[in-house]
Formats: C-alpha cells, sequence, structure tokens
C-alpha cells in the first residue's frame, strides 16, 4: 500500500537527501532573511542597499525554486518552460527602462 | 470501491497516465506526469502576472518622485518578518510532506501537511491584522494619510492579490489533506499541491523586498 506514493518518474537520489535537503535550505532562508533585515537596519548608501537586497531576494528565489520545486532535478525542458517567461519579463523591464 | 482499490487507484492512474500519454514521437520531452507540468505551466503564467504587477509598482514608484518613509506605515519590521519566517517554514514543511507521502508515509504526510496549512493560516490572519491596522490608520485604495495614493493602491492590489493565492493554496491544501487522511493521495498528487505553495513562498519573497525593505 505504500508504494501507491511513488510517483512514476522519480529520480532515486532524491530519496538520499531528501529531509536533510529541506532542512538546510530552510535554514539558509532564514538566514538571508535576517540578513536581510539586518542590512536595512544598518545604515548604507541606497544605492547600494537596494543591490545587496536585490540579490539576496534572488538567491532566496532560487533556493526555493530549486531546492523546494526540485527544478534542478527535472529534466532541462522543464527549466526552459521556467526561464522562458522570465526571458519576457526581462524585455518588460527593458522597454519599462527605456522611459527613465 | 475496495479500500485497496481506493488506495491504489489514484497513483496506478497516474502512471498509466504518464506510461500511456499521447506523446507519439518516442522519449517524453518532459518525462514528467502531466498533472505536474501542467502545474508548473500555469505556474510559469503566474510568474509573468506577478513580475507585470510588481513592475507596475516599480514604475509607479519612480515616477512619484517621493514614496512614504516605511517607518511611518509599518510598525517597525517585527510583524512582516515573522509572518516571513511562517511562510519560509510552511514552505519547508510542505517540501518534507512531499517527501513522506513519496516514501508512503502517510501518518508523516498529513502531519506535515497540517504544518503547512497552519502556517498559511498565520500568515493569512497577520495579513489582515496589517491591513486592518492600515485602514484604519485612513488608508484606502485610492488614497492614504501619508500623500502618495499610489502607495496604496499597489500595496492593496498586490498584497490582496498575493493573499488570495494564499487562501486558494489553503483550500487547495485542506483537499489534499483530507484525501490524505483517509489515504486517497498519491505522491504526485502532493508534490503538485506542493509546487503552488511554494510559488506562493517565492512571491512573497520579492514582495517582502520590494514593499518593506526598499
Amino acid at each position: 500500500m505504500s508504494g501507491t506514493a511513488h510517483s512514476a518518474v522519480e529520480h532515486g537520489h532524491e530519496h538520499d537527501h531528501g529531509n536533510r535537503l529541506y532542512f538546510l535550505t530552510w535554514l539558509w532562508l532564514l538566514l538571508i532573511t535576517v540578513l536581510e533585515v539586518g542590512v536595512v537596519l544598518v545604515h548604507m548608501p541606497r544605492a547600494i542597499l537596494v543591490a545587496v537586497l536585490l540579490l539576496m531576494t534572488v538567491l532566496k528565489s532560487g533556493l526555493i525554486v530549486a531546492n523546494f520545486m526540485h527544478l534542478r532535478f527535472e529534466k532541462l525542458n522543464m527549466i526552459y518552460i521556467i526561464l522562458t517567461p522570465m526571458i519576457f519579463a526581462l524585455i518588460m523591464w527593458y522597454g519599462v527602462a527605456l522611459d527613465y | 470501491m475496495s479500500t485497496i482499490e481506493a488506495t491504489q487507484h489514484p497513483l496506478a492512474a497516474d502512471q498509466e497516465a504518464v506510461l500511456r500519454s499521447e506523446w507519439g514521437g518516442g522519449r517524453s520531452p518532459f518525462a514528467t506526469p502531466h498533472a505536474k507540468l501542467g502545474m508548473w505551466i500555469f505556474l510559469a503564467s503566474d510568474v509573468l502576472v506577478f513580475a507585470t504587477l510588481l513592475t507596475a509598482y516599480g514604475v509607479a514608484r519612480l515616477k512619484a518622485g517621493t514614496w512614504p518613509d516605511r517607518t511611518h506605515i509599518f510598525e517597525g519590521l517585527w510583524l512582516v518578518t515573522l509572518m516571513t519566517f511562517i511562510l519560509i517554514s510552511s514552505s519547508s514543511t510542505m517540501a518534507a510532506a512531499v517527501g513522506a507521502a513519496r516514501r508512503g508515509d502517510q501518518k508523516a504526510a498529513v502531519r506535515f501537511l497540517l504544518l503547512t496549512i497552519l502556517g498559511g493560516l498565520f500568515f493569512l490572519g497577520s495579513q489582515a491584522f496589517e491591513w486592518t491596522s492600515l485602514i484604519r490608520e485612513g488608508a484606502r485604495l485610492m488614497s492614504n494619510p501619508w500623500g502618495v495614493p499610489q502607495f496604496s493602491a499597489s500595496f492593496f492590489v498586490i498584497t490582496g492579490f498575493h493573499g488570495f493565492h494564499v487562501l486558494t493554496g489553503l483550500i487547495y491544501l485542506a483537499v489534499i489533506t483530507l484525501n490524505a487522511m483517509r489515504g486517497r493521495y498519491s505522491g504526485l498528487g502532493v508534490e503538485v499541491a506542493g509546487l503552488y505553495w511554494h510559488f506562493v513562498d517565492l512571491v512573497w519573497v520579492f514582495i517582502f523586498t520590494l514593499f518593506y525593505l526598499i
């Protein structure tokens, strides 16, 4: 009965470090969040602050997508599905940036 | 339907669907169940919706020239930081639920799903509290006491849209959890629900930085 919970196209190596990977990802996400709040409370030039915050945000989103959403264990084609809208978003941001 | 049929049915159907998919061109390009592929494609489109909303917010903020100081609006960062911690943690318990469901550990899966729902409820409650305090201070969709109407317009629309995603996710998780309690679930079903929940967390990571920190 317990066998019913196995997905058809499972990758063997996910079993090995599953919970450990989630735990480490969780720790990293919390740590980066603490750092984010920390840099806001420390006074620094605004341009640097914004750059540092955006960098940490992208890092956090990468951790979530790669580890929690398992994208790094998927076929390259799945990764392309996620990257494609990001390319459209970049085109949009470029178009918006032209106005400034 | 007997109990054994009921528990075996969902996954057997998933496997059948993968093995006998309509794909006729040799090896499947995704090698993934259709439910998971469908969720990924939906999330890819949702990425664009949120990217557009957040871009509009950025444009509004840059065009406004002045923007209310966050220390005047939010009473410190403690509440939103706590909300962020809770949502990130609920994403972790969701990942653990997926792992447990895959191993076929029904009890652990249900326990982690319930923790995830608890986190989501706390988050939604805090958001309701925050909205209420802002509205009490006089913030409206098209106006606010801080003199920059664009602030409350983008804040209410974007956090509202995200909160709507959280609410939808909670209903989704509740259904999955009830099924899991009855043993009528598959690792795949929990995994697809997990993708949605992680996405909600992912969007919040951006909202947290763009609205509360920058």
